[in-house]
C-alpha cells in the first residue's frame, strides 16, 4: 500500500517538473518567449515594468543546456503562421454565394470579378486582399439617395400604393422604387435586395457601373442589378466594381494597415478615381504569410 | 512533502549536469543578464526607438521601411506609443484595461478589452492583431533564457562604437535568424540597438531598432494613457486576424 501510494506520488511529481520544464511559449515580436518560470527573480517588484528579471536555474554557470529542446529549431520563428495553408486558391466570398438564404446578407457576397490584378494583394491574417486601384483612405459617410429610400432595418407602417411584391425563395418581398420590405409587426422593415429580384425597371437614380469591358451592372441603393431577359435582376457584387457611394449600416474595419468599410460580408477600400473619393469591391481569397 | 521535493531534484539535476557543455560565452550573458537585472527594476521608462524593417516585396526584392517611436511605460500596467513610419503616423494607449488605438492620419479610433499587465497586453494585441511593438522583446523577464532557447550560440564579439556610444557587441546566431545586439557599456547595461536577419527568408530581410533619450524612472502624468478620442474621429473595429 505504502509502495503503491510512493509510486503514484512519484508520478505525479514527474509530470510536474515536465510540466514545469516544458516551455509554453508566447507570443512576441523577434523571440518566441517563454512564460514566468518558478525561478529566482533578481529584483523588481509588483510595480515595476515587467516585475523582475528571470534566470533559469537550470544554467548556473551561464551554460547552454545541451539537451534541452530548442524552440530555436523552428524555421518559423518571427513568421506569422500561415492560416489556411490550401494549395487552391479560394474565393471566401464566393463559396458563401452558394447560400441561397437570402435572408442572410447574401447579396453583398462578392462574385469574382474575372480580370487580372496588376497589383499584388494586401496580406493579412492568412487572406490575400486584391484591389486594382490602390488604397486612399477617406471617411465612410453613408449615403442616402433621395426621400423615397431607406436604409436597411428601416421601418414603416404602411407602404405606398406603388409597392408590389416579389417572391424569391419562397419569401416575399414588398418592393418600392429600389427598396425591399418585409413584413414586421405592425408594418414593413426594409432589408437587402435579396438576389435573383427582378424587376421590369430600374430605380430612378441608378449609376451604370463598370464591371469588366464586357459588363456592366446598373447600383442604387447599395443593390446591384444585371440586364436580363425579364427586367433587371438583383446580383450579387462583383470584384473589382468601383461605386461611388455607400448605403447606411456599413462598417470601418481595419485589417493590419487598411480601413476597409464592410457592408454585410462585402469588403470595400477606399480608393480615389479621378480626384473623386470612391470604392472598390475588394476579392479577399485564403492563402497568404 | 520532503520526498516529493526530493523526487523533483533527482529529476532536475540530472538534466542540468547533463547540460554543461560548449556553447555560449559567459561574457555574453553575463552582460545580458545584468541587462535584464536593470531593466527588471524599472518602474518606468521612456526611450525613442528608430526602426528600420525589409519586406520582400515580389519582384523588386526588399523593400526597406522606415519608422520612429516614442515609447512611455509604467509598471506594471501603463503604455503609449507615438509611432510615425511608412504606414503612417498612429498613436497606441494602455491604460491597464483596454487598449486603443487612434491614426492621425485617418482620424479613426478603436478601443478593445487588455489584459492586465503591459507584457500580457503585448501579447495579446501582437497575435490577435498583428500590431508590432519593436523591441519589446528586451522587456521579457526570460530574455536571456528566450535568447538561449531560440538560437544556437551566443558569442560576444566585442567593444564597439555605436552612434558615439561604447556597447558590447553580441551575436546570437541560430539557423533561421541572427540577432546581432548593442549593449551599452556603462553602469545600466541598457540596450543600444538591435538587428535581426532572417535566414530562413527569401533576400535574408533584416529588421534594425536603434534606442536613443533614455530615461530611467520619469516621472509620467498617469493622464498621458488615457486616451481621449478627438470629437470628430470615427470610431471603427480592429479586424482579429483570425476572424473567419
Amino acid at each position: 500500500m505504502k509502495a503503491q501510494s510512493r509510486k503514484i506520488q512519484f508520478v505525479w511529481t514527474a509530470l510536474i517538473a515536465a510540466a514545469l520544464l516544458m516551455p509554453v511559449p508566447s507570443e512576441a515580436q523577434r523571440i518566441k518567449h517563454s512564460p514566468p518560470k518558478a525561478a529566482k527573480s533578481s529584483g523588481g517588484t509588483k510595480r515595476s515594468i515587467n516585475g523582475g528579471a528571470q534566470k533559469s536555474e537550470s544554467r548556473p554557470g551561464g551554460v547552454r543546456p545541451a539537451s534541452k529542446v530548442s524552440a530555436g529549431n523552428k524555421t518559423s520563428v518571427g513568421n506569422k503562421t500561415n492560416v489556411g495553408n490550401s494549395k487552391k486558391n479560394v474565393n471566401i466570398n464566393v463559396d458563401n454565394s452558394k447560400d441561397i438564404n437570402v435572408r442572410n446578407n447574401r447579396n453583398t457576397v462578392v462574385r469574382a470579378g474575372g480580370r487580372p490584378y496588376g497589383r499584388p494583394p494586401y496580406v493579412y491574417g492568412g487572406r490575400r486582399y486584391y484591389c486594382h486601384a490602390p488604397y486612399y483612405y477617406h471617411p465612410y459617410r453613408p449615403f442616402y439617395w433621395g426621400p423615397v429610400w431607406h436604409p436597411w432595418g428601416f421601418f414603416v407602417a404602411t407602404l405606398a400604393a406603388t409597392a408590389i411584391i416579389i417572391s424569391i425563395e419562397n419569401q416575399q418581398y414588398h418592393y418600392d422604387q429600389g427598396v425591399y420590405y418585409t413584413t414586421s409587426s405592425g408594418g414593413y422593415t426594409v432589408v437587402q435586395a435579396p438576389v435573383g429580384a427582378t424587376v421590369t425597371t430600374l430605380p430612378a437614380g441608378s449609376q451604370t457601373v463598370v464591371v469588366n469591358e464586357t459588363t456592366n451592372n446598373y447600383y442604387y441603393g447599395g443593390a446591384y442589378y444585371e440586364k436580363t431577359n425579364g427586367g433587371y435582376t438583383v446580383v450579387a457584387p462583383t470584384a473589382g466594381t468601383v461605386v461611388e457611394n455607400l448605403p447606411d449600416g456599413g462598417e470601418e474595419a481595419r485589417i493590419g494597415d487598411v480601413t476597409y468599410v464592410k457592408v454585410g460580408e462585402t469588403y470595400y477600400q477606399p480608393i480615389q478615381k479621378d480626384g473623386k473619393d470612391m470604392y472598390e469591391v475588394v476579392q479577399i481569397e485564403e492563402g497568404g504569410e | 512533502m520532503k520526498r516529493v521535493l526530493c523526487s523533483f531534484l533527482l529529476l532536475v539535476v540530472p538534466m542540468a549536469a547533463s547540460a554543461q557543455g560548449s556553447g555560449d560565452d559567459p561574457a555574453a550573458l553575463q552582460i545580458l543578464d545584468h541587462m535584464s537585472a536593470v531593466i527588471g527594476e524599472l518602474g518606468s521608462c521612456s526611450f525613442t526607438l528608430k526602426v528600420s524593417r525589409d519586406v520582400n516585396d515580389g519582384e523588386m526584392g526588399l523593400v526597406t521601411h522606415f519608422g520612429v517611436n516614442d515609447v512611455y511605460m509604467v509598471g506594471p500596467d501603463k503604455m503609449l506609443i507615438n509611432s510615425r513610419s511608412d504606414s503612417g503616423h498612429k498613436g497606441y494607449w494602455y491604460d491597464g484595461n483596454t487598449f486603443s488605438y487612434y491614426s492621425y492620419d485617418e482620424n479613426n479610433y478603436a478601443t478593445v478589452k487588455a489584459p492586465a499587465r503591459i507584457l500580457q497586453t503585448i501579447d495579446a494585441i501582437n497575435r490577435d492583431y498583428d500590431i508590432d511593438f519593436p523591441a519589446a522583446d528586451f522587456f521579457y523577464p526570460t530574455f536571456t533564457d528566450d535568447l538561449i532557447d531560440n538560437t544556437d550560440s551566443i558569442v560576444f564579439l566585442g567593444k564597439k562604437n555605436v552612434d558615439g556610444k561604447d556597447c558590447f557587441h553580441i551575436l546570437a546566431a541560430g539557423k533561421s535568424m541572427g540577432i546581432q545586439l548593442w549593449i551599452a557599456d556603462d553602469s545600466l547595461n541598457l540596450p543600444v540597438k538591435l538587428s535581426v536577419a532572417y535566414y530562413g527568408q527569401k533576400n535574408t530581410p533584416r529588421y534594425e531598432a536603434t534606442f536613443s533619450n533614455w530615461q530611467i524612472n520619469p516621472e509620467l502624468p498617469s493622464a498621458i494613457f488615457d486616451f481621449v478620442p478627438p470629437r470628430t474621429a470615427a470610431q471603427i473595429t480592429l479586424v482579429p486576424k483570425q476572424e473567419k
